[in-house]
C-alpha cells in the first residue's frame, strides 16, 4: 500500500494479547490484526512463524524466535501487565527487537479488531504510531 | 501350671541362664533364644531398607540435576547439556569470586570451565527465560508433593490431598476475585498475594469449622473440606459469570495453570516459603509416623496431635499456597508423587518427604518441558499435563497395589 | 510452632518403689454423651502388681482405662499419674511413664513390624535411654514372639499377629505403667497365655499393669488383683479369691455362675451355669 518506508525490510510485527501474566496470545492467520498489519505493510511475525490457529498462547521463546521489532497491544492488556515497564520484566520481551527499542505500540481495544467504517483510520493511525514514532 | 509360664517368662526376661530350670522351661528358653536370634536378625534387613533410602535420594537428586540441566536446554534454541553447565559454571565462578572479593580475598577461581552457550542469545534466553521458569517448576513440583505427604500422613489416609482441605479452591476464588476486579493494588502481585490469602483462610475456615470439643476428627474435616470447596467453586463460577471475556479468560488459564510467566521475582517470592514449609514438613516426621496408629495411639506415645495436625495444615497451606500463587492449579502431583515414593522407600516420612519432595520437582520439571516444547511455539496447560499423566497412572497404582498387597501401598 | 520445634524440658521419670501407687482415681465420675458412664471410682494401682479390670459390657472398663491412660479427664474426682494429676503431665511425659495398649490396632499405612515395634521407643527420643532401643525392640519381639514375620508389613497379618504386635510396641515403650485393655481378645489359647505371662513378668520386674479382660479365669489366674465393675461403679476390689464369688459375679453378669475349685491349683475355675 506504499505506506512502508522503501529502505530495507518489512518491519516485523507482533500482535500480542496478553492479560496478567498467565494469558500470552499471539495472533496469526486469520485474527484480523495480521490483515492490518499486511495492510502497512509489514510482516505479522504470528503467521511469519507457521501458527495455524488466529490465537495461540505461545511460549517466551517463540517472542524470541519471532522477532518482532514492534509489539502491537491492546491498551488494557498492557496496563494489566503493568504497562511497557511491565512487558519489559516479560521474559522473552526484553530479547525481542521490539522489546530492546521500547518500541511498543498500544491502540484502544475498542478500535483494534473491530473492522468497519473507521477501519481506514485505524490503519493510518496504527501507521503512523509505527512508522513516525 | 500358670507359675510355671510365669517364672519361666521371668527367666527369660532377665536373659541369664539357671541350672536349676525345669526342662520344659528350659526347651522355652531354647525357643526364646531362636527367636530372639531372628528378631536380631533385623538389622540386615534395616541396613538394607536404608540402603535403599539412600539410593532413592540420591537417584532423584541425580535425575533432578539431569532434568534440569535437559529442560533448560531444549526449547525453541537448543542450547547444548554442556554448554548449560557451562554458562552455570562461569556464573558460579564469577559470583563466588564476587563474594571473596568482598570478603577482602581476591582469587581466580579455577570453575569457569564449559563453553558458553554459542548462540547471541543464549546467555539471555537461558538466565531470563528458561531458568526462572525452571526453577519455579522445581519449587512448585517439591511444595505439592511434599504438601501432598503431609495431607496423607496427617490424615492416615493416601487419598488425601491438598485439594481436599481447601487450599487451591480457596486460592482459585482470591486470583479470580482480582481478574474480576481488576485490583491491583500490589501491582503485578496482587493476584498471587490474593490467592495465597484466600487459600490459606479457606484451609483456617475448614479447620476451624471441623474442630469440635478440642479435637478433630478426620472424616469430620475432610467432609468440611468438601462443603467449603463447594462453595469456593460457586464463588469461582460467579466470577467467571460476571467477567468480561478478558478476565474470563484469564479465570481459564489461571485454573489449568502455567509456568509462562515465571520470573525471579517470583521465585525469589515462593522460595521462603518452600523452604522453611520442608524444613518444618522433615521435622514432623516422626511424629507422622506414630500418627499411622490412629490419633490416641500416637498420643500416648508422646504426641501432641492437635498441636501436629494444625502445624502441618498451615505448613501444607503454605506450600501450596506459595505454588499455586504463581503456577494456577496443578493437580495430582500431590496425590501420585508420594504415592510412587511411598511404593518404593515405604511408608516411613523421614524419607518419604524428602524423596516426595524431589519426585515432585523432577516430576514438574519434566511436564514442564513437555508443555513448552510439545507443540512448537505453543504453551500447553501444566495443569492439563499433570492431571492427563497422573489419572491413568494413579488408577493403574492402585489396581497394581491392590492386586498385590491387598490394600493401599 | 517454636515450641514444636524445640519442645520444653521434659521431666523424665522416676523409679516408684515396689508395692506404692504408680496411678490412682479418687471419687472419679465421668458422664459422656449424658449418660453417667462412671460413678465415683476409686483405686489405687501398684507397683509390682497385675490388677485386672473385669465386668460386663458396658460395666465402664474401657473408660476407666482412659481415665488412668488421661484420655478421659473426670467431671468429677481426680486421676493421678506418678504423684501428679494426670493432665499436669505433656504428652510426651505421659508416654515416659505408661504405655498404654488399645483394643483397635490399625495402621494406616503398611509399615512393617520392626518399625512398628519401634515406634514404642518414640517417647525415649533425644534421651540418653535412646540408647536401649536395640535392645528393647528385640527384646519386646521376642517376649511378644513376633520376631518370626519382623519384616512383613503391619496389614499383612492376622488379627492375632496384629494384636502381638500391638503388644511388643507396648512392651519396647518400657514405662513403669502397663495398661491393656483386652490384650486377649483375638488371641489363641497359647499366646492368651502368653500376654498374661508377660504381664506377670512386668509385675515381677517391679511395674505395674492393669488389664481389662473378659475371660474371668485369666483374671483368676494371674491377676494379683480384680476390680469389678458395674454398671459405672467399683463392685468390689481385692484378691481373686476374695472378689470372684459365685454371689457377687451372679449378680453382676444377672447370669447364674458358678466358681468351683481347681483340683491340683490355688486359682479358681469359674463357669456360667448351662
Amino acid at each position: 500500500m506504499g505506506m512502508a518506508p522503501d529502505d530495507g525490510d518489512p518491519l516485523r510485527i507482533a500482535f500480542l494479547y496478553m492479560r496478567g501474566g498467565m494469558v500470552q496470545l499471539l495472533a496469526g492467520p486469520g485474527s484480523g490484526a495480521d490483515a492490518m498489519i499486511q495492510a502497512i505493510g509489514a510482516v505479522d511475525v504470528g503467521t511469519d512463524l507457521g501458527l495455524d490457529r488466529s490465537f495461540t498462547q505461545v511460549t517466551s521463546e517463540a517472542l524470541i524466535e519471532a522477532a518482532p521489532d514492534v509489539i502491537i497491544m491492546m491498551s488494557e492488556g498492557l496496563s494489566s501487565i503493568g504497562g511497557a515497564d511491565g512487558l519489559e520484566k516479560i521474559p522473552g520481551v526484553a530479547q525481542t527487537p521490539a522489546g530492546e527499542n521500547q518500541r511498543v505500540v498500544d491502540m484502544d481495544d475498542t478500535q483494534l479488531l473491530s473492522f468497519g467504517p473507521r477501519t481506514g483510520q485505524t490503519i493510518a493511525a496504527l501507521a503512523e504510531a509505527v512508522y513516525a514514532p | 501350671m500358670s507359675t510355671e509360664i510365669s517364672t519361666t517368662a521371668q527367666h527369660a526376661d532377665q536373659g541369664t541362664g539357671d541350672a536349676a530350670q525345669t526342662g520344659s522351661s528350659r526347651a522355652r528358653r531354647d525357643r526364646k533364644t531362636d527367636i530372639e536370634a531372628r528378631a536380631g536378625g533385623s538389622t540386615a534387613p534395616v541396613r538394607a531398607r536404608r540402603a535403599r533410602a539412600t539410593l532413592l535420594i540420591g537417584g532423584l537428586a541425580a535425575a533432578l540435576v539431569l532434568v534440569t540441566v535437559v529442560s533448560a536446554g531444549r526449547g525453541q534454541l537448543e542450547i547444548s547439556p554442556g554448554e548449560v553447565t557451562g554458562s552455570v559454571m562461569h556464573r558460579l565462578d564469577s559470583g563466588l569470586e564476587w563474594l571473596l572479593t568482598r570478603v577482602g580475598i581476591t582469587v581466580d577461581l579455577p570453575l569457569d570451565i564449559g563453553s558458553l552457550p554459542s548462540h547471541a542469545q543464549g546467555e539471555n534466553t537461558l538466565w531470563l527465560v528458561r531458568f526462572p521458569r525452571v526453577v519455579l517448576a522445581i519449587l512448585v513440583g517439591a511444595a505439592l508433593a511434599t504438601a501432598g505427604a503431609l495431607m496423607q500422613g496427617i490424615f492416615g489416609n493416601p487419598l488425601a490431598e491438598p485439594a481436599l482441605i481447601g487450599v487451591s479452591p480457596g486460592a482459585a476464588v482470591g486470583a479470580s476475585l482480582v481478574f474480576v476486579t481488576g485490583a491491583s493494588f500490589l501491582g503485578e502481585w496482587t493476584a498471587p498475594a490474593a490467592a495465597f490469602t484466600t487459600g490459606l483462610f479457606a484451609t483456617l475456615l475448614v479447620y476451624a469449622l471441623s474442630r469440635s470439643g478440642g479435637r478433630t476428627e478426620v472424616v469430620t474435616l475432610m467432609l468440611t473440606g468438601v462443603a467449603v470447596t463447594a462453595v469456593a467453586f460457586a464463588l469461582v463460577a460467579f466470577n467467571t459469570f460476571v467477567a468480561n471475556p478478558e478476565a474470563r479468560e484469564q479465570i481459564v488459564f489461571w485454573q489449568l495453570g502455567s509456568l509462562n510467566g515465571a520470573r525471579w521475582p517470583a521465585v525469589n517470592a515462593v522460595l521462603p516459603f518452600v523452604c522453611v514449609g520442608l524444613v518444618v514438613a522433615v521435622v514432623l516426621a516422626r511424629s507422622l509416623d506414630l500418627l499411622s496408629l490412629g490419633d490416641k495411639a500416637a498420643r500416648h506415645l508422646g504426641v501432641n496431635v492437635e498441636r501436629l495436625r494444625i502445624v502441618a495444615i498451615v505448613v501444607v497451606a503454605m506450600l501450596v499456597g506459595s505454588g499455586v500463587a504463581f503456577a494456577g492449579v496443578i493437580g495430582f502431583v500431590g496425590l501420585v508423587v508420594p504415592h510412587l515414593m511411598r511404593m518404593v522407600a515405604g511408608p516411613g516420612h523421614r524419607v518419604l518427604l524428602p524423596a516426595s519432595a524431589l519426585g515432585g520437582a523432577v516430576l514438574l520439571v519434566g511436564a514442564d518441558l513437555v508443555a513448552r516444547t510439545a507443540i512448537q511455539y505453543a504453551d500447553l496447560p501444566l495443569g492439563m499435563l499433570t492431571a492427563l499423566v497422573g489419572g491413568p497412572f494413579f488408577f493403574w497404582l492402585l489396581r497394581r497395589t491392590r492386586s498385590r498387597a491387598g490394600g493401599w501401598a | 510452632m517454636s515450641r514444636l520445634l524445640a519442645p520444653r524440658r521434659r521431666r523424665m521419670p522416676s523409679r516408684i518403689g515396689p508395692g506404692e501407687a504408680v496411678a490412682a482415681v479418687r471419687g472419679a465420675g465421668v458422664v459422656l454423651g449424658g449418660a453417667q458412664i462412671l460413678h465415683d471410682v476409686s483405686l489405687d494401682v501398684r507397683t509390682s502388681e497385675v490388677l485386672a479390670l473385669v465386668g460386663p459390657n458396658g460395666a465402664g472398663k474401657s473408660t476407666l482405662l482412659s481415665v488412668l491412660t488421661g484420655d478421659i479427664r473426670p467431671e468429677k474426682g481426680t486421676a493421678e499419674l506418678c504423684g501428679r494429676a494426670t493432665h499436669e503431665w505433656s504428652a510426651a511425659e505421659s508416654a515416659m511413664r505408661r504405655a498404654v495398649l488399645l483394643q483397635q490396632v490399625n495402621l494406616s499405612f503398611p509399615f512393617t513390624v520392626v518399625e512398628v515395634v519401634a515406634m514404642g521407643r518414640a517417647p525415649w527420643a533425644g534421651t540418653e535411654r535412646e540408647n536401649d532401643d536395640e535392645a528393647a525392640i528385640a527384646e519386646a519381639m521376642a517376649v511378644a514372639d513376633v520376631g518370626a514375620f519382623a519384616e512383613r508389613r503391619f496389614n499383612t497379618l492376622s488379627g492375632g499377629e496384629r494384636a502381638r504386635v500391638a503388644l511388643a510396641r507396648v512392651l519396647a515403650q518400657r514405662t513403669q505403667l502397663v495398661l491393656l485393655d483386652e490384650p486377649t481378645a483375638a488371641l489363641d489359647l497359647h499366646h492368651q497365655e502368653m500376654v498374661l505371662a508377660v504381664a506377670r513378668q512386668r509385675a515381677a520386674a517391679g511395674d505395674a499393669v492393669v488389664v481389662v479382660l473378659h475371660d474371668l479365669n485369666l483374671a483368676a489366674g494371674y491377676a494379683d488383683r480384680v476390680a469389678v465393675l458395674s454398671r459405672g461403679a467399683l463392685a468390689s476390689v481385692g484378691s481373686a479369691s476374695e472378689v470372684l464369688t459365685s454371689e457377687l459375679l451372679s449378680d453382676v453378669y444377672t447370669h447364674d455362675v458358678e466358681v468351683l475349685k481347681h483340683p491340683r491349683g490355688a486359682a479358681p475355675i469359674i463357669l456360667p451355669r448351662r
